[in-house]
């Protein structure tokens, strides 16, 4: 028991024992924590491949509050309000529902096929067009606080020239992850839209599944996996990965903060010169760490697009 | 307040002053690829240039000191790499 007792507090206590630094910052200990941090990163990596219905986001996200925030942003500015469109949503809808079924994170699909063949698809004739697009965020606040930060999206967002807005959230799976995807559309007319009621859409009891279309790319593959983002409410929600990540780091932090104080501290007391790395410098570091670990949001954006 | 003590003092005021503005670009900076990115190289890097120098002033530059501040530095990359 003793030696147990000993053998532990080698890891954190300056000795003789341990040349007088804490086992725990020796060089072959750091390593192995940085090699367990990793390990522990591929088996998240691991698992959100193989069981992606385990480790997912789940987001709160609906379009109506992506348009009210946008709108607050313009009105902010004394632009005026973007219109919603059904024809925008529509189009909006087709395109997360595309890059699932094509299982694509970029503006163009893998097949070449650009955004605007979607406003052409539901029969929205424009004179200007946007598009913006967001993954794996929580909230609407974040997704627009991000897009407002990227200086291209924000350029989308306050445009005077956009007179109309489509916006889909839909959840689903891509790249083996279940993702929440944010299209957010935008368009000026040239005309009235024409009358045509946008192409067929099928509901079925439980599950959104997006009619195929004779142009449609969705036609040439197996239905997406689509799920509108209230369905999720009802789930028990899957654990995010980013939260294990958060706690994973959180802890290891937390411990080299520790033991670094813990080792300044005894060798201060004790008046021991050792020749090594400086522990305060150590700390300022990982502290500045665990400050962008504890803010840092989840989410990622895909530069703008813009037809004007 | 003598002189060694006074260029430690603005040593560490540099180097939190420069990890603050790392961390502010690295949590402000817009999710698009290459950004946050360039924001963790930078942070990392600087803490490991400062780790040197601060080092060699102290003349207590070795290859185990140097290698202490890579590791550190490289764990630090790698956690907020895993965020992103």
């Amino acid at each position: 028991m003793k030696k147990k007792i000993r053998k532990i507090q080698r890891l954190f206590v300056p000795s003789s024992a341990n040349n007088y630094r804490a086992q725990l910052l020796h060089l072959p200990s750091l390593v192995a924590i940085v090699f367990v941090f990793l390990m522990i990163q591929s088996g998240l990596s691991l698992v959100r491949f193989a069981q992606p219905a385990v480790l997912g986001y789940s987001s709160q996200i609906s379009p109506e509050k992506i348009v009210e925030l946008t709108n607050q942003e313009r009105a902010s500015l004394g632009l005026e309000k973007l219109k919603i469109n059904d024809h925008l949503n529509e189009a909006a809808r087709r395109k997360a529902a595309d890059m699932f079924a094509l299982n694509y994170w970029s503006h163009n699909s893998p097949t070449g096929r650009e955004p605007w063949s979607f406003f052409k698809e539901v029969g929205y004739d424009y004179l200007y067009a946007g598009e913006n697009l967001a993954r794996d965020f929580f909230s609407p606040e974040g997704v627009v606080s991000a897009w407002m930060n990227s200086p291209t999206h924000k350029e989308n967002l306050i445009n005077s020239r956009y007179q109309e807005i489509g916006v889909a959230v839909v959840e689903g799976e891509l790249e083996g992850l279940q993702t929440t995807l944010v299209v957010q559309l935008f368009g000026t007319p040239v005309k009235t839209i024409a009358q045509q009621e946008p192409a067929i859409q099928e509901v079925i009891p439980g599950e959104q599944i997006y009619a195929l279309t004779e142009e449609s790319q969705l036609e040439k593959g197996v239905l997406p996996k689509l799920e509108s983002a209230s369905l999720y409410q009802n789930r028990s929600e899957p654990v995010s990965p980013l939260t294990i990540t958060k706690m994973a780091a959180i802890f290891v932090l937390g411990l080299l903060i520790g033991v670094l104080l813990v080792d300044r501290s005894i060798a201060s007391k004790k008046n021991i010169s050792r020749l090594v790395g400086d522990n305060w410098a150590h700390i300022s570091f990982l502290v500045v760490i665990l400050v962008a670990v504890l803010l840092f949001r989840s989410g990622s954006l895909l530069e703008s697009i813009a037809s004007l | 307040m003598n002189k060694e003590k006074s260029i430690r003092l603005i040593a560490y005021l540099v180097l939190v002053f420069v990890l603050l503005i790392g961390v502010a670009a690295f949590l402000l900076l817009p999710p698009v690829p290459g950004k946050k990115e360039g924001a963790i190289i930078g942070l990392s890097g600087w803490y490991f240039v400062w780790g040197l120098w601060y080092q060699r002033k102290k003349d207590s530059l070795n290859l185990r000191v140097a290698l202490e501040y890579l590791l550190v530095a490289v764990f630090g990359a790698i956690l907020l790499f895993s965020l992103i």
